[in-house]
């Protein structure tokens, strides 16, 4: 009888990890919205009090949608922008990129990206291990986040104690 | 007799608890909130971050697993609790009434026709019922008794519909529909509620219920209830006997030690009398008797289900109930007992597929004392029913089209292997549109009745000579009626507080259910001599049926609201060329070929709620029940935090008229009245 119940176990760890299902696109949003206010990026970002804070989204227009549902209008008092980015070049003045699902070439990108100050999210498997810093994953039926502190830090970008706390798994 | 069971149920038992218990020492967890909460964008913009973490991102339905209802590839409808409350009903049934594609006619003051897609009878057989996840169809007809179907209303947190074959996951009896009837998680019934109540129809009611926290990761609610209701008359203006009073408690318990393990451990029992009057055969002149009687059902049961989420989202659910019911009349005293397990398995194996697969076994045994005018050869069995299915949901193009594909097989103990697949598509282009579009297999395994039923109904008109019975034999080799189904399905959400859908099927039936003529006999058992005219069940049936089924809502302003569902049904049976039936082939006008329903939600000014509701039923010719209107009003005033206060008025502008008939079960069928209550809910 244990085996059986061994059995059914040993079939859902193998459970591939891929992206999130569609309907978490807007929660993944709402949390994307919510993260400036928990992160402090170095000023040469934003230079003058005009510029934007800049959300970008590559590689799934669906999320870009959501998003624009969500986001405040200001941050810190910097107008907020969200941008469709399709490249590194136009992701290095980003605060934070969300790379969806249809991104291609991910590893490359997050490479490209070293030393740009860039906050990278995405719900991709193994995400944050790969050198992203937050992650998006299912818990059940609620979405949580894990996050790469090593890459927060050498991104230059400071991760406040609260939001370390909410996270699922820090790597 | 009954103790035969336990040994088997104490094993099946004991292997849950061996699981539970190696598994996760320990460990006990809430049971999944199925809270249907559907968020709009403004709303998440202002929820914090820890209260996103806590938003279910799908609901449950039509794949056993949580899916979003706008991406249903089913006819689905959910009647929520704002409609139960809003309807001002009082039974379960009568919450159905609004759901398109559905037929819900009233028999007598306890006895309901409810079916999907026709083959409307009292017993309508290809239908599976649940209440959290316990089937409560009856193995003796396939049927639902539904005056023992009942819980506290205001703890009912939905009913999900969905028409047509949903058996690749549900299983058996799932041919033409299933009704899913879920209750409330315990931590959202917190506090002490008592109601109150009475009226023309509704002689008294009431209810408590207690909620609370256990610790500080479960929570608990008990409740029980009482009602007494007064009889109907008939269509000559006789009283019908059909008084109805029941009392019922129960408790449902909901634990979480970790957000990976969820529990829940709930529990019924019932104990009610559902007058009726009957004509019943018997062996000596007058050959029949009509008794006026109160059926005598007790009963109860218990379930515990236990929900595993793994670290990368996979879910796992184990399931184990038991069921006693308990009946009894002057034609039957049938006690039957049912022991369920199940598990399921949801998992997303590749980026794009996501798999749910599960398999359950299910242990009847029945004990039915009959009489001359109704019994069963062999008079207590067990039987059993052991199943396993698989559906793979695979998102073809993303965002755009998924093809969904699976089977399911079972054995069973009367017919055996039986496979039951489906294929269907799920279009979505854009946010606003879906098409659907399914093709399926279902099958209605034999019940007890088509096995083991040896009926007389006395046709002897007063002949002081002989008897003359008719008899209706069951079959052991009786074999399951088969299902091909197409449907095609469109739903419309322009803007949020606008939607359309409507659905299209056809459906092709073989091997139905008749009974066929065996040669007359003459009996001589003295004192009496009677004339015996034999049937015998058969499958010699086949049939089509087609129709369209519309729902849609529109929320006018923020306080109004209103709803409508259209059902346009239309069945042909036709017998194969060697059934001699004369009786089962009237069933293809047992159903209104036209139905609609209108309904407005209004709020007004100081808490109040005004709410009607409009419905059309066209005539049901094989009883010769006429068409009717219907028109409820519900009024509902939030007085004071603590206080509420409920009026219900049914059948306005009609003083009585018949829904459908009894005839076929030697019933007498009532009238259903205009009606109204009153009712007070304390909060504390």
């Amino acid at each position: 009888m244990g085996f059986t119940c061994w059995f059914l176990l040993g079939i859902a760890d193998i459970a591939h990890s891929g992206s999130l299902p569609l309907s978490s696109i807007p929660v993944q949003a709402a949390f994307l919205a919510k993260f400036p206010r928990f992160i402090q990026w170095q000023n040469r970002k934003t230079r003058t009090p005009s510029s934007p804070f800049r959300f970008c989204v590559m590689g799934d227009t669906r999320f870009l949608n959501s998003l624009k549902s969500v986001t405040p209008e200001t941050i810190r008092n910097h107008p907020v922008r969200i941008e469709w980015v399709d490249s590194v070049t136009q992701a290095t003045a980003c605060h934070i990129l969300y790379l969806g699902s249809q991104t291609k070439n991910l590893k490359g990108v997050l490479t490209g990206l070293d030393g740009s100050q860039v906050l990278t999210v995405s719900d991709t498997g193994g995400f944050a291990e790969g050198g992203g810093i937050i992650q998006f994953v299912q818990f059940g039926t609620k979405v949580r986040f894990e996050i790469n502190l090593t890459r927060a830090r050498s991104e230059r970008l400071k991760i406040s104690a609260k939001l370390l706390r909410l996270a699922f798994k820090i790597h | 007799m009954g103790f035969r069971i336990y040994p088997v149920a104490i094993r099946w038992l004991l292997f849950v608890s061996i699981c539970m218990a190696g598994i996760i020492i320990g460990d006990m967890a809430r049971a999944n909130d199925e809270e249907t909460v559907e968020l709009t964008p403004d709303e998440l913009k202002e929820l914090t971050l820890e209260e996103l973490m806590d938003v279910d991102i799908s609901v449950t339905i039509v794949s056993k697993k949580k899916e979003k209802l706008s991406q249903s590839p089913a006819g689905v409808f959910i009647v929520t609790r704002e409609d139960i409350r809003r309807s001002g009903v009082t039974t379960l049934p009568e919450a159905l009434r609004i759901v398109p594609g559905l037929q819900i006619a009233q028999i007598d003051a306890n006895k309901w026709a409810i079916t999907s897609r026709g083959f409307n009878e009292q017993f309508s057989n290809k239908l599976l019922v649940l209440i959290d996840g316990r089937s409560v169809y009856t193995p003796l007809f396939s049927g639902v008794y539904w005056d023992i179907q009942d819980t506290l209303l205001e703890d009912v947190d939905r009913i999900e519909v969905v028409r047509g074959p949903g058996a690749t996951v549900w299983g058996a009896n799932a041919v033409n529909g299933v009704i899913n009837i879920i209750t409330r998680h315990s931590g959202k019934t917190q506090g002490a509620q008592v109601t109150a109540g009475g009226g023309t129809r509704e002689h008294g009611f009431g209810s408590f219920r207690y909620g609370d926290k256990l610790g500080d990761k479960g929570s608990f609610r008990v409740y029980g209830k009482y009602f007494n209701r007064d009889s109907f008359e008939t269509t000559d203006d006789r009283d019908g006997f059909d008084d109805w009073e029941a009392v019922r408690g129960g408790f449902r318990l909901d634990w979480e030690q970790s957000e990976s393990n969820n529990f829940t451990l709930q529990g019924d029992l019932y104990d009610g009398d559902s007058g009726q009057e009957a004509e019943i055969a018997q062996e000596t002149f007058p050959f029949s008797e009509v008794v006026s009687e109160d059926i005598d059902v007790t009963g109860g049961n218990v379930l515990g289900r236990w929900v595993h989420t793994f670290e990368k989202g996979s879910r796992l659910e184990f399931q184990v109930y038991y069921d006693s019911a308990n009946r009894k009349d002057s034609l039957l005293d049938q006690e039957i007992d049912t022991v369920d397990l199940s598990f399921q398995h949801q998992v997303q194996w590749h980026p794009r597929n996501e798999l749910v697969w599960g398999g359950g076994y299910r242990l009847i045994h029945d004990n039915l004392e009959g009489t001359f005018a109704s019994s069963f050869e062999p008079s207590s069995q067990t039987n059993h029913i052991v199943n396993m299915f698989f559906q793979n949901d695979f998102e073809l193009v993303e965002d755009l089209f998924h093809i969904i594909g699976g089977t399911k097989a079972s054995w069973n103990s009367f017919t055996e292997f039986e496979f039951q697949p489906s294929l269907r598509f799920l279009l979505t282009p854009g946010e606003k549109h879906t098409v659907w579009g399914a093709v399926s297999r279902a099958v209605r395994t034999p019940s007890i009745v088509e096995n083991r039923f040896r009926f007389f109904a006395d046709l002897s008109g007063g002949n002081p000579f002989f008897g003359t019975f008719l008899n209706l034999n069951g079959n052991s080799t009786s074999e399951s009626e088969d299902l091909t189904a197409l449907e095609m399905g469109y739903r419309f959400q322009p803007v949020k507080s606008f939607s359309f859908d409507a659905t299209v099927f056809w459906n092709h039936y073989e091997n139905l259910v008749t009974s066929e003529p065996l040669p007359t006999r003459f009996e001589f058992n003295p004192p009496a001599t009677a004339l015996i005219l034999p049937l015998s069940i058969d499958n010699l049936m086949d049939g089509e049926s087609y129709g369209v089924e519309v729902a849609s809502k529109w929320k006018v302003t923020s306080w109004w609201q209103l709803a409508a569902g259209f059902t346009w049904l239309n069945l042909d049976l036709e017998l194969q060329s060697q059934s001699a039936d004369v009786i089962s082939e009237k069933v293809e006008d047992n159903n209104p070929e036209y139905q609609f329903n209108v309904r407005s939600y209004l709020d007004l000014p100081y808490n109040l709620e005004l709410d009607t509701a409009f419905y059309f039923v066209d005539d049901i010719e094989n009883f010769s029940i006429p068409e009717y209107t219907r028109f409820d009003v519900h009024l509902g005033w939030q007085i004071v935090d603590w206080v509420r206060a409920d009026v219900g008025l049914f059948n306005l502008f009609d003083p009585d008229h018949p829904e459908f008939s009894g005839v076929n079960r030697g019933i007498t069928s009532t009238n259903v009245p205009r009606s109204a209550y009153g009712k007070l809910t304390f909060n504390f």
